[in-house]
């Protein structure tokens, strides 16, 4: 399907979940599309994330979201995400990485509700509403437990490395809590670096984390997840979620930067044009290790 | 083996050499963003060989080659025992099969329970940070809990602002009767000294001070009543050697050490 098609089926106000753990295998070329089209009043649902939720939230796609966290680890906190909600323009729900991951885990088993350690002691019990988190004694040992609601999103989109002309998704490397996330979604679009005929899926059956029945669209979109990597396939663009960070900072900035980069490309086509050839070849992975030699040669 | 002196190491490197002696060989150590990726590489490089080194992100026993700048770095791939989910590896932490977290903060009490959320109100905050991320799961479940945090006194306030991850809660047995049924923080590093907790009242103990640095230094930059026992020893200094392995292996490229010391 076309990228454009894809995002179209995301309604203003829907809720949505994009797995973005660690700077790797996020579906942002369609969180540049979301921005593109001008989505309003999503509600989001995370564990953890970075720069990809920071971007919807500055570009004002959000109404409210239930996290585990926003930031970017040592180059600093999120500016958009600090800023909106230190202005009160979005709603935040805090729990953890844990609780998130294990409420979209209950949404994919089916389940009511989710018992975890996570959160006894904390403000995760003055802060969320009872109708959502609550402490619980374990009825068979009398055990102090935290109860969740499951977490089912109207959409899922995740990227990964290839899908077959089935839908069957392969993932290389770490699958996080993407395949959680995936499968308690009402509706799940995956995009991909390549589609590719079934009898690669099934020459390697065990790297298949999505069967193809639960896909409700595909898009091919190479380099789909940059700035972030995508294993055997390229890096991160370091520089560019660096300068991302610090143009963010600045509401006039970041909203050049948007500019430049989403509303003033027509697709990731247009947008890798603006990024540079020359940089995502360089991002190129090495066959023996995964990842690109780039870094080692900036120091 | 040599110790360095004063000029030729920075409190970055000190923090993360201390950090590193806290682990002991055959121990899993689950590690968390910055420091403690320094801390626990350096372990495994000099006398931890045998430790298992964990990540949120589902990477289990690193042994990367390049530095990995974030938990999910995929320099982590390289030369790995297992690559797992988050369900998984944060399921190990619940079910106790962790030895020793890593944490970090922005706010810190008596009792060692942090703040990683907010500053000031929670529904009208001053400075909206992160939030949990994987803070909950450590604090609750690592068998052993090693906070690292720069010692000022905006971050050691008297109460935190909001409790993201639990400490020893209102000190005595309250972390046990809130549901938590083993761990607890145990040392708290800093770029002045290193803290215990009381066996009895939990509350936080000065263990010792850093080379050139004053019990009184100590004392003013932290914001609550600090347990000072009569003799406080001197922090034992990285070693020359702990000191190259830190530089010439675990961060041969200055990402951490170099960019840390000019900032």
């Amino acid at each position: 399907m076309l990228m454009k098609e894809a995002a179209k089926m995301i309604a203003d106000g829907s809720s949505i979940c994009c797995p973005s753990f660690g700077y790797e295998k996020v579906a942002f070329a369609f969180i540049r599309e979301l921005i593109r089209q001008r989505k309003k009043n999503l509600y989001l649902y995370g564990s953890g994330m970075n720069v990809d939720a920071d971007m919807l939230i500055g570009a004002g796609c959000f109404r409210k979201a239930e996290i585990g966290h926003i930031g970017f680890e040592n180059i600093g906190l999120a500016p958009c995400f600090r800023r909106s909600v230190e202005k009160g323009e979005m709603e935040v729900e805090d729990y953890s990485n844990f609780i998130m991951t294990m409420r979209f885990w209950a949404g994919m088993m089916g389940l009511p509700f989710i018992a975890l350690r996570s959160g006894l002691g904390t403000d995760v019990q003055n802060t969320i509403s009872k109708n959502k988190a609550r402490e619980m004694e374990c009825p068979f040992t009398g055990e102090r437990l935290m109860a969740y609601t499951p977490v089912r999103p109207d959409f899922t989109i995740i990227h990964v490395q290839r899908v077959d002309t089935e839908g069957n998704a392969h993932i290389d490397g770490p699958v996080y809590d993407n395949v959680e996330k995936a499968k308690s979604a009402k509706n799940l679009i995956v995009t991909c670096e390549e589609i590719v005929t079934p009898d690669v899926v099934r020459k390697a059956p065990e790297k298949t984390m999505i069967p193809g029945f639960m896909v409700k669209a595909v898009v091919e979109v190479p380099f789909g997840a940059h700035p972030y990597a995508c294993y055997k396939y390229y890096d991160y663009d370091w520089e560019h979620i660096e300068q991302y960070a610090e143009e963010a900072k600045d509401p006039k900035r970041f909203r050049e930067y948007l500019d430049r980069y989403i509303y003033n490309t027509e697709d990731n086509w247009g947008y890798l044009k603006e990024v540079g050839y020359e940089k995502i070849l360089r991002l190129r992975a090495n066959t023996s290790l995964g990842y690109s030699t780039y870094y080692k040669r900036l120091v | 083996m040599t110790v360095a002196s004063k000029q030729e190491y920075t409190s970055l490197e000190m923090m993360a050499t201390v950090a590193a002696r806290q682990i002991k060989d055959h121990e899993v150590v689950f590690v968390g963003t910055g420091l403690p990726m320094l801390a626990s590489m350096l372990a495994l490089n000099t006398h931890a060989p045998h430790s298992v080194i964990m990540y949120e992100s589902g990477y289990v026993g690193c042994r990367n080659r390049d530095t990995a700048r974030i938990i999910g770095d995929i320099r982590l791939m390289y030369n790995l025992t297992q690559v797992t989910t988050m369900v998984d590896v944060l399921g190990l932490l619940q079910s106790g099969r962790v030895d020793v977290g890593f944490l970090g903060g922005a706010q810190i009490d008596k009792y060692g329970n942090m703040n990683a959320t907010v500053i000031g109100d929670y529904n009208h905050p001053k400075v909206r940070l992160p939030g949990s991320g994987g803070a909950i799961e450590i604090a609750t479940n690592a068998k052993r809990l090693l906070i690292i945090v720069n010692h000022e006194k905006r971050r050691f306030p008297e109460k935190v602002d909001y409790v993201t991850s639990p400490g020893w809660l209102n000190g005595g047995e309250s972390r046990r009767k809130a549901g938590l049924p083993w761990g607890g923080p145990n040392k708290v590093i800093t770029d002045l000294a290193v803290m215990g907790f009381d066996e009895k009242t939990k509350q936080m103990r000065l263990e010792s001070v850093h080379p050139s640095v004053t019990v009184e230094k100590v004392k003013d930059e932290t914001g609550f009543e600090l347990i000072i026992p009569s003799q406080v020893p001197i922090t034992t200094p990285p070693t020359c050697e702990e000191l190259r392995i830190l530089r010439d292996v675990v961060d041969p490229t200055g990402f951490f050490l170099v960019r840390r010391m000019k900032g």
